[in-house]
């Protein structure tokens, strides 16, 4: 039964991210395989999230024709030249049931013909030479590099005296009959933690959600992973006096007594005053994280933040093992609660940019370029912004450049993450540039601390022409040399998104480039 | 012959009135326009689920705590008559509601299919006139008529908008389009994310700040459940809330309409905006035109509510009583007399106003051992088990009145009731109500750099922001002296040391005069 496999990449994983690098590498015409464990594509999402609804949107009806735009509100499609192969395509529902996701994945996998071998869990990986990676049948791979695309699979338990006795998110009761009448307690405070609590609410008699630190509203923050309203119902039955609560605090300990568990909570807003609570079902939804364990010593990656993910640089390379690259939702290590590398919206576009990347170190192959003239600059990046999606998703992460030449002359290229940009043009990666131009899609400074409905924090106006920071999306360009940032220039906001206005957007961003020279 | 007490609507708030009146073997008629009891909620809300919680597990065996939790039923006596046991989802579908109201008026004195057209007044009392011409007399009208008119802005060209009571509330005539929603409550939120899925581009317009229920703690502000609109806006989705004022209407000779918006948090001009579809959601207000001028109510609050005194009277008809929603003119978006679960004890008060004024029967009281200690265990028990005090709170209260040497104790009276004197005067007057702290709204209630007072603090009891028992001392109707009882996580203020006994030494202190 066992084997042994050359190729030129291995793929560990055919979850959303692992099949949108297969399906990059097959279009460039590189020897790859991708392993799966499970028998499908998309496994994760057959099991989650657990209560089936996913929070990714589908908008569906937007109101372009542009496929570049409508993925600005596609958050589930991957990249793909095929307009069948698009999520929307799949259900009408704005929050999309997973097992449609499950359905997707498995097209996207089998229309494009990508070379997957299912039901092949990688037991090792381990690095004599190349890298060698063994699955549970003794059947063995070779490559000179492997990209990881396993995903969260390992649930995180945060460090709990007791924490043993609690139940996990990962496979507690979905059925809320088994919580009738029950006094719960949910340690944790993001998304799962608050959609399984909204679950119970009709049949426990309690619910407490327990965690440190202020609770962070995603329409505050602009981070998808932090609560979402459509999770966030139980937030009024807690202000609204039904016996539920948010604990602000710290989880001391938990213990058993009878059939009982007490525990032991901290709360942080009250200077740590603690209480024993008594509960009869205590159910942990505090995350997941990376499985290092298959690695062998010589090619274990470096873990970062409470060890959950692999530490990686601006290129999704290990930080310690090369040629080991990273996709998908662990590289969410690189803008950790802040863009969306960790989900799929986000990292379709960090795939395309890794293949980029992997496509010029091991092929010669350059990043995709245009030449654009001086005079025309102002026009490209407005149209740039006013179409991209990667921009859009990736805001702050991702960037358009403009490279000039010493000769004056310049390339417009796409989507290059800013770190990688940055550290690329020092070693020379993209030719001879003296200077060059960054745009981004940002949020302003501090746009996180704001509460965004409340009237009397004031707000740019729409037509203002300063060039300074706003708050909402806007576009952001920056010149820098060596990389030393020279100057900054912020295209003002706007309620539609449209930054097509001469007066307003144009004028303003030629007359700052006009100085740059 | 005229009728002691002619009810107009049966409606929650009618039914409760005349459940309470048909207990008492009083003399009364319901009139209702209708062919059902809750006709209103044969309509509203539109896309029909009901906000008002249905809490079916609480684990407490007693009614009283249960009806904290059940903001639907009406205060009856027959334990089957429970909102929870018609449906088992927390927020209920408004056609089980309908299904209970009808119920409820099985055995009251309903007469269906009247529709009041005249109210006027005289000496000898009132006189209703109904469309099919038959004319009803009484001493008294309980008006309980909800807010059965659409409240319409003064907004240039806003004929030309949908309106959130007539519109189709189907989806998918809406697809692909750009639509506006003028209103910030529940009701225009409830409208935008029912068409997330299908309008291209959705605009929630208001001129004043979205007020989150979870932080005022007024459940008419926008709620948890209606709120997923705000994410479709903040993470980029097209859709997004507009602060601001829309100016002029116009339509648009190719179809659709052009608005003038103004914003009201840049210093930018008037900014004009295209939409295929506007819809009005701007609230309801109270139908007055069925008074001819010997019975006008006057009218508040942009003239959408009747005006009323703390004994739910017309400031200017006498004998003309209010009750159910209307009634939040009295504690206009602060507590809780505009929905079920708080007006459902206005009406028990009304009741007894009534049964104090026409029908020698005073407001219910029980004698109380005249010591501090019987005082204090009298209002610890009460706030943990009463409902009336939760659900309205910080306008109804307990009392303990003393004077002599004999003390009684009246449930529930409107604390605005005691102060202008409904109970008579009292040489020691103690009144007790739940209430959140000063400024609990303006306070973001999950930001926890903002410090709270420990559960249990008796010291900084004053301080807390949280639900907590206030009680306050008049003394000859003086208001003298105010006590707080710690918050409590669980809202058990029950402790010996926390609770019970400095609420004792408060009480001996107003008693001595200290």
């Amino acid at each position: 039964m066992s084997s042994e496999v050359s190729t030129e990449c291995l793929v560990i994983g055919a979850g959303p991210a692992g099949l949108q690098a297969s399906y990059l590498l097959k279009q460039s015409g590189r020897d790859h395989i991708v392993l799966e464990a499970g028998a499908a594509a998309g496994t994760f999402f057959t099991r989650f999230p657990r209560h089936r609804q996913l929070i990714s949107i589908n908008k569906i009806h937007t109101g372009w024709d542009d496929p570049e735009l409508n993925l600005r509100v596609d958050w589930n499609s991957l990249l793909s030249d095929d307009p069948d192969l698009l999520f929307t395509t799949y259900t009408p529902r704005y929050f999309p049931n997973a097992d449609d996701m499950v359905r997707y994945l498995g097209d996207f996998a089998v229309k494009n013909d990508l070379p997957i071998r299912y039901d092949t869990r990688v037991v090792s990986v381990t690095r004599p030479d190349d890298f060698v990676v063994r699955d549970q049948h003794g059947s063995t791979y070779r490559a000179k590099r492997v990209i990881v695309a396993t995903g969260v699979s390992q649930p995180h338990v945060p460090d709990i005296e007791g924490a043993e006795h609690a139940e996990h998110y990962y496979d507690v009761s979905v059925d809320p009959q088994d919580f009738v009448g029950k006094k719960v307690l949910i340690i944790g405070r993001g998304n799962s933690a608050f959609e399984t609590a909204d679950a119970l609410v009709e049949t426990a008699s309690v619910i407490h959600v327990a965690g440190p630190g202020s609770l962070k509203l995603a329409w505050q923050t602009h981070f998808v992973g932090h609560l979402r309203a459509v999770n966030n119902n139980f937030l009024d039955t807690y202000q609204l006096k039904s016996q539920n609560a948010v604990l602000d605090g710290h989880i001391a300990g938990i213990r058993r007594d009878g059939d009982d568990y007490l525990v032991k909570v901290s709360f942080q807003r009250v200077n740590e005053v603690i209480k024993e609570i008594r509960y009869d079902r205590v159910i942990l939804a505090t995350g997941f994280r990376f499985d290092a364990s298959i690695f062998a010593e010589e090619c274990r990656p470096q873990l970062t933040i409470k060890d959950r993910f692999p530490d990686q640089t601006a290129a999704w390379e290990s930080a310690n093992v090369p040629d080991l690259f990273f996709a998908g939702t662990i590289t969410q290590a690189r803008d950790f609660k802040k863009s969306t590398s960790g989900f799929i919206h986000g990292f379709r576009y960090g795939v395309r940019a890794l293949h980029r990347i992997a496509e010029q170190r091991y092929h010669g192959v350059d990043w995709p370029s245009r030449h654009v003239a001086v005079a025309d600059v102002t026009e490209a990046v407005i149209e740039r912004v006013n179409r991209t999606s990667a921009l859009w998703q990736l805001f702050a992460f991702l960037a358009d450049a403009v490279l000039v030449a010493p000769d004056g002359t310049a390339r417009y290229v796409e989507e290059v993450p800013v770190a990688h940009l940055h550290e690329a043009v020092a070693r020379g990666d993209f030719g001879d540039v003296e200077s060059y131009l960054t745009v981004t899609l940002e949020y302003g400074a501090d746009h996180d601390k704001v509460n965004p409905f409340d009237i009397t924090a004031g707000r740019n106006s729409q037509q203002d022409t300063s060039g300074l920071d706003g708050r909402y999306l806007h576009p952001v360009v920056r010149h820098f040399r060596g990389g030393e940032l020279l100057g900054e220039h912020h295209v003002t906001e706007n309620l539609e998104n449209e930054w097509d206005s001469e007066q307003v957007h144009k004028a303003p961003l030629r007359a700052f480039l006009g100085t740059r020279r | 012959m005229a009728y002691d007490y002619l009810i107009i609507g049966a409606g929650p708030a009618g039914l409760q009135l005349a459940a309470l009146l048909e207990r008492d073997g009083r003399d009364y008629a319901v009139l209702e326009r209708g062919s059902g009891a809750g006709t209103f909620f044969t309509r509203y809300p539109r896309h029909r689920k009901l906000i008002s919680i249905n809490k079916v597990h609480t684990g407490s065996t007693d009614p009283e705590r249960r009806m904290r939790m059940d903001w639907n039923s009406l205060l009856l006596d027959d334990p089957d008559l429970l909102f929870t046991r018609y449906s088992p989802r927390y927020f209920p579908d408004a056609d089980d509601i309908v299904r209970y109201f009808q119920d409820v008026a099985d055995g009251l004195e309903v007469h269906y299919d009247i529709d009041v057209t005249r109210i006027s007044r005289d000496d000898d009392g009132f006189t209703v006139q109904d469309r099919g011409g038959e004319t009803w007399q009484a001493k008294h009208v309980v008006v309980a008529t909800g807010v059965s008119q659409l409240y319409v802005p003064p907004i240039p060209g806003i004929e030309h908008a949908e309106r959130y009571d007539t519109f189709d509330t189907d989806p998918s005539s809406f697809t692909g389009q750009r639509v506006l929603v003028i209103g910030k409550g529940n009701s225009g939120f409830e409208t935008a994310d029912a068409l997330v899925e299908n309008a291209a581009v959705i605009h929630v317009a208001g001129p004043h700040s979205v007020k989150l229920a979870w932080q005022t703690h007024y459940v008419g502000h926008l709620r948890a459940v209606n709120n997923n609109f705000l994410d479709t806006y903040q993470l980029k989705s097209e859709n997004a809330v507009l602060d601001g004022t829309v100016e002029r209407i116009e339509p648009r000779p190719e179809g659709g309409f052009r608005i003038q918006f103004r914003y009201a948090r840049t210093v930018e001009k008037l900014r004009e905006l295209e939409y295929d579809r506007i819809i009005a959601c701007t609230g309801f207000r109270f139908d007055a035109s069925i008074f001819d001028d010997s019975a006008t109510p006057a009218l508040v609050i942009k003239d959408r509510f009747p005006q009323l005194t703390s004994a739910f009277e017309s400031t200017n008809v006498p004998g003309l009583y209010f009750a159910g929603t209307i009634t939040q003119s009295r504690d206009f978006k602060k507590s809780t007399s505009g929905f079920i679960h708080g007006f459902r004890y206005g009406a028990r008060a009304l009741h007894r106003v009534l049964g104090a004024r026409h029908h020698d029967t005073p407001w219910p009281a029980t004698e109380l051992e005249l010591s501090p200690e019987a005082i204090g265990d009298a209002v610890i028990a009460r706030v943990n088990t009463s409902s009336c005090l939760w659900q309205q709170f910080a306008v109804v209260g307990d009392v303990v009145s003393v004077d002599g040497e004999s003390a009684r104790y009246e449930q529930e009276v409107p604390v605005a009731f005691v102060a202008d004197g409904g109970l008579g005067p009292a040489e020691h007057r103690f009144v007790a109500t739940l209430e959140y702290g000063p400024d609990h709204d303006t306070v973001d209630p999950f930001d926890i750099t903002v410090p709270r007072v420990a559960e249990n603090d008796a010291v900084n009891a004053a301080d807390a922001s949280y639900l907590h028992p206030v009680v306050r001392y008049y003394r000859h109707g003086v208001l003298t002296s105010t006590h707080h009882l710690a918050e409590n996580l669980e809202n058990d203020w029950d402790l010996p040391e926390v609770h019970q006994q400095p609420l004792v030494v408060f009480v001996k202190e107003c008693l001595a005069g200290a």
